[in-house]
């Protein structure tokens, strides 16, 4: 025994035994791995050729192998458990080959657009301009800027601006004189999109023109089907397909998986609407409510604490909060709160922001949900995530307990905003507001610039955390949706192509493909027949990488994979018929292998990389169906040279240095 | 067995003139194509109208596709069963067709429903039928009315009988009050819905078709203008980098030949399926990728085969370089395409639809594929090598001038 064989065989025991122990740990893929280094292992072992070459044909054994199993669940589910896959594989092999909504069906999810949010965003705009143009009117504030706190309370003192109805806002003046303030230079900037109405001798009223209202509508359904479209393709299903019908947009996933489609449906519902709003601490409003209006039955209680008001003030500020009961779930809790907060009376500028109470146990340390206590704040949205360039999650380990956060970065525009408000804001506390619930309440200790600020994910396992900071982050990337939507139906359907359609789909592509093999044997001979092998391998590594990513099979999918069948055999071709060629001029068969592969390999080599290029440009710039081709592309391509070349080169080799063939098979006599 | 006599160099340089005429005369004729009469555009790219029926006996997809398509007024429907454990047989049946409201019914439409009217009290325009908004669906089937007070929907039925031409659907609660907060009210009009519906009833019989659609509604392109424009914006950044890498592996006189093959070829398949009236899906989109890419890889073959003979046969002219490298590469090319082209051809006989359409684009791309390598590709290089005076200019002139002479 050759030293060399000796170290192959000691690799595939101790590989054995690694196999053995990754089984006892229940680590699945440690054991494919080390199962897989014992057959590449055992074939180096074998008394046949030289060390190189079996090497090399253990590596392709061995990726044979691998493909197999990574596919094995994925074909029980394809030949409807004719072959059986083990349910130890199945539950460990949580990937698979989705069929395409074309080719399967899928779930179908339509949502409705609350537009009528997206108006009262533009109305709540429209309303800023109004207050920003009568205190320059009444020489509170000069030139541009935002209005800062006082400013606002001295215009108060003057003229109340404020939203009634969805598209409507009233100006109401405090002395009457003052209505000749909404001049024509005034009626002139709005009323391009607002129509005056008369109202009261003091007051002014504003409507949304219907033409604009509609615009705001059809933008907003437009828009959010853009944003779902790129959340879907975040989410990496690129097959799935988006549609507008009316102010619905219609999401189809393909797919049987009922966990997927949960996941899809949390992404895609997620507002993401990211709003910074200012604390209104002075005014008190919970301190004022007398006792005998706050419900103790319902666990509502007033607490007070002590809030700051600017650089070194503070203030005695009070709130509600609910006690989560046993039986209920967090959102009921707050179901109950809103119900009573909507019968206080409170100003139309200001509203009332709820954040969840989460408390430390004090055995475990882990914190718990406890339930939700108001703030009060200020109508106005200072910053929203309109703003918002980038987040990124990141974990902060400084403080003991790893703290996850979503790190998010303003556009230069809004990090002006940002530092203008908060600059204007020392010592106040403001709220980040998401999707309606406030993620924390902060104290502004100093101006922030730089555009940046961060959301705590709150208390609760790392893992949620991460998990949550991940979807967050997704969310926030591709952007808020412009209003809520609400979901209005769902439905599971079947492939787009039809059965029939599909049935015949097979037999062409079985009958096509049988037709090329048989070709290329008969044309070729037992060379044919190694391409044929080559081919077939091919598609086995692009099935099971496609897999191993979950990817989905669409008959786009399938041009690609076609595509680059297509190219495998091309590959064959052209090695083959440069065999041949050096045949006819006279060299041996060692030679002529040698030779043949040699010449044919630059040809083979650049038609690879021109098509690989522009797989990976169509995969990085396209969207949809167009990445979807561009992936298996690129996958097809590598494992194209792979087989084409790498594989069928060792047949070949052990043809004519193994087996010391007289002559090569390759289909024509020399 | 051997395809063509080894060591044989075929004249493809000598007929060139008309190869090359031909070439221009088809890809330009498809790019007037593509814009007079245009293409076909599916419902992925231009929606269309969308029915959910709940037929009332057993029913298969096919059966609904083969009678919708065989009466003619239809194009090609997709046809997706919805699972429904009260409604066994509904199905979702696109077709491509909208129904449209010509501007002279809108107008007697709005002037009927009192759009617009202020003030006054008229027998046909009371105060609570008197319409502020009215927004006419895309797929003109449905009308979205909105009003100041609480409508009174008996008299805007009313109303709506005054208008010639435009026929109410015949459904419960139409018109409907559909938001009582900003009193929206949507009316339902005839449309390709119900034409369809009839359709289905001639074809497979009243006692399987339902009185009415469960929905009838306008649906919105899968592939909007983002796609369209992603996908030409990367298709267009993929050549530049082509180019870029054959400038480096060949050199710059290669580069553009490539990139002209592939747009010849890509027009070729469109404007074929101008002329053959096939429709234009997200799957043609991938159809003309992978044409794209099979060609690229065809040239690129023979590109090679070049680049090596140029260097092995330094006297020759550039003509017969690509003579003899054409022959050369004659059996591999005639293979490939042939195999590809089994492949493909077998799609195009047993599939249907879609898949048939996708075939018939590969068909025309294989055969373009091909053929452009050595007729669009090939002589732009040598007519480039020429212009630049490098290697075997003065041979090329020479024998132009020689064949002018004759």
């Amino acid at each position: 025994m050759t030293p060399s064989r000796r170290n192959t065989l000691i690799l595939a025991v101790v590989s054995a035994i690694a196999a053995y122990l990754f089984y006892h740990a229940d680590n699945f893929w440690g054991l494919v791995v080390s199962g897989l280094v014992v057959l590449w292992a055992l074939v180096g072992a074998l008394p046949i050729m030289d060390g190189p070459w079996r090497t090399k044909v253990g590596f392709v054994v061995a990726v044979f192998f691998g493909s197999l199993i990574v596919l094995w669940p994925t074909f029980e589910g394809m030949s409807d458990g004719k072959i059986k896959c083990p349910d130890y594989v199945k539950d460990r092999i949580t990937f698979g080959i989705v069929k395409g909504l074309d080719l399967q069906g899928g779930l179908r999810l339509v949502y409705t657009v609350e537009v009528e949010e997206a108006i009262r965003d533009k109305r709540d705009k429209f309303a800023d301009e109004m207050r920003h143009e009568l205190a320059v009117a009444l020489k509170i504030k000069e030139g541009e800027g935002l209005l800062k706190r006082e400013d606002l309370t001295k215009l108060e003192e003057r003229v109340h601006v404020s939203a009634p109805e969805t598209a409507v806002i009233k100006i109401k003046f405090k002395n009457a004189d003052d209505v000749k303030l909404v001049d024509d230079r005034f009626k002139k900037k709005f009323g391009g999109e607002l129509s005056m109405f008369p109202g009261a001798a003091d007051e002014v009223v504003f409507k949304i023109r219907q033409e604009v209202e509609t615009q705001i509508r059809e933008k907003a359904v437009t828009q959010a089907k853009e944003t779902v479209n790129r959340r879907v393709d975040e989410l990496g299903l690129r097959e799935a397909s988006v549609t507008t019908r009316d102010e619905d947009i219609i999401i189809e996933v393909p797919g049987k998986d009922e966990r997927a489609f949960n996941e899809v449906k949390e992404i895609i519902r997620k507002t993401a609407r990211l709003e910074f709003k200012m604390l209104d601490d002075d005014a008190d409003f919970f301190g004022k409510i007398p006792e005998s209006e706050v419900p103790a039955s319902e666990n509502i209680e007033i607490r007070f604490e002590n809030a700051p008001a600017g650089p070194g003030k503070s203030v005695k500020n009070h709130f509600a909060r609910i006690d989560k009961r046993e039986d209920e779930s967090m959102n009921q809790a707050l179901e109950r709160l809103k119900k009573w907060t909507a019968t206080l009376n409170v100003p139309d500028d200001h509203v009332i922001g709820y954040e969840k109470i989460e408390d430390p146990d004090e055995d475990t340390g882990k914190f718990i949900e406890k339930g939700w206590r108001t703030f009060y704040l200020y109508q106005r949205a200072e910053v929203t995530g309109e703003y918002i360039t980038d987040a990124a999650r990141a974990v902060n380990t400084q403080s003991g307990m790893p703290e996850v956060y979503v790190a998010i970065t303003f556009s230069p525009a809004g990090a002006d905003r940002f530092e203008e408000v908060t600059g204007a804001n020392v010592q106040r506390r403001f709220a980040i507001i998401l999707d309606d619930v406030i993620n924390s309440a902060p104290v502004i200790k100093s101006k922030i610039g730089g555009g940046r600020a961060s959301i705590t994910m709150g208390a609760g396992d790392p893992d949620t955390q991460l998990k949550n900071a991940e979807k967050l982050e997704m969310v926030l990337r591709s952007g808020a949706l412009p209003a809520p939507i609400t979901p209005s139906n769902e439905s599971l359907i079947g492939p787009t192509l039809g059965q029939d359609a599909i049935k015949k789909g097979a037999i062409g592509a079985l009958a096509g493909s049988g037709l090329v093999l048989a070709f290329m044997v008969f044309y070729y001979r037992k060379s044919g027949l190694v391409a044929d092998g080559a081919v077939l391998f091919n598609l086995l590594i692009q099935l099971a990488i496609l897999a191993s990513f979950s990817g989905t099979l669409t008959l786009p999918g399938i041009a690609g994979l076609a595509l680059t069948i297509g190219m495998a055999v091309d590959a064959n071709v052209l090695i083959n018929e440069r065999i041949r060629e050096e045949l006819r001029a006279g060299r041996s068969i060692r030679a002529a292998v040698e030779a043949g592969y040699d010449k044919a390999f630059t040809a083979i080599v650049d038609g690879h990389v021109t098509i690989f290029i522009s797989g990976l440009i169509l995969a990085q710039y396209g969207t949809g169906p167009v990445k979807g081709f561009a992936v298996t592309l690129i996958i097809g391509i590598i494992a194209s040279l792979f087989t084409g070349v790498f594989c069928t080169r060792l047949v070949f080799d052990w043809w004519v240095r193994g087996a010391k063939a007289k002559r090569l098979s390759v289909g024509a006599e020399f | 067995m051997e395809l063509f006599k080894p060591g044989k160099t075929y004249d493809f340089m000598r007929v060139r003139a008309y190869w090359i005429a031909l070439s221009v005369a088809l890809a330009l004729g498809s790019l007037i194509l593509l814009f007079y009469p245009g293409p076909n555009y599916g419902t992925d790219f231009k929606g269309g109208t969308e029915i959910e029926v709940a037929f009332t006996k057993a029913v298969d997809g096919g059966e609904i596709r083969h009678a919708v398509t065989k009466s003619g007024t239809f194009s090609e429907p997709d046809v997706v069963q919805v699972t429904d454990p009260s409604h066994p047989w509904r199905y979702l049946i696109r077709v491509q067709e909208i129904s449209t409201v010509d501007e002279a019914s809108k107008d007697a439409l709005k002037k009927a429903l009192c759009l617009g009217v202020e003030g006054g009290d008229d027998a046909h325009c009371p105060a609570n039928a008197r319409a502020t908004e009215l927004k006419f669906s895309a797929g003109g089937d449905k009308l979205a009315v909105r009003y100041d007070t609480d409508p009174d929907l008996a008299k805007v039925k009313a109303q709506l009988g005054t208008v010639p031409n435009v026929k109410l659907r015949n459904a419960p609660n139409n018109p409907q009050v559909v938001n009582p907060r900003d009193h929206r009210v949507e009316i339902q009009l005839q449309s390709k819905g119900d034409q369809l519906l009839d359709v289905l009833r001639q074809e497979l019989g009243a006692d399987r078709v339902p009185e009415s659609a469960l929905r009838v509604e306008w649906v919105g392109p899968k592939a909007g203008k983002q796609l369209r424009d992603s996908a030409r914006n990367s298709v267009a950044l993929a050549i530049v980098f082509i180019m870029l890498y054959l400038a480096f592996r060949f050199d710059l006189r290669f580069a553009p030949g490539v990139v002209l093959a592939c747009v010849h070829d890509a027009l070729v398949v469109l404007g074929a399926f101008v002329v053959f009236h096939r429709e234009v899906t997200l799957s043609t989109i991938a159809a003309v990728l992978t044409i794209v890419g099979y060609s690229m890889n065809d040239t690129v073959v023979v590109y090679d085969r070049i680049r090596e003979n140029l260097g092995k046969h330094r006297g020759k002219s550039f003509g017969d370089i690509i003579n003899m490298s054409v022959s050369e590469t004659l059996s591999r090319t005639i293979l490939t395409s042939g195999a590809t082209m089994l492949s493909v051809l077998a799609f195009f006989i047993w599939g249907t639809g879609v898949i048939k359409d996708f075939a018939f684009a590969m068909v025309v791309g294989i055969i373009a594929g091909t053929y452009s390598s050595i007729y669009v590709a090939a002589p732009l290089t040598e007519w480039i090598d020429a212009k630049m005076g490098r290697r075997g200019a003065t041979e090329t002139k020479k024998r132009l001038r020689a064949a002018k002479a004759t």
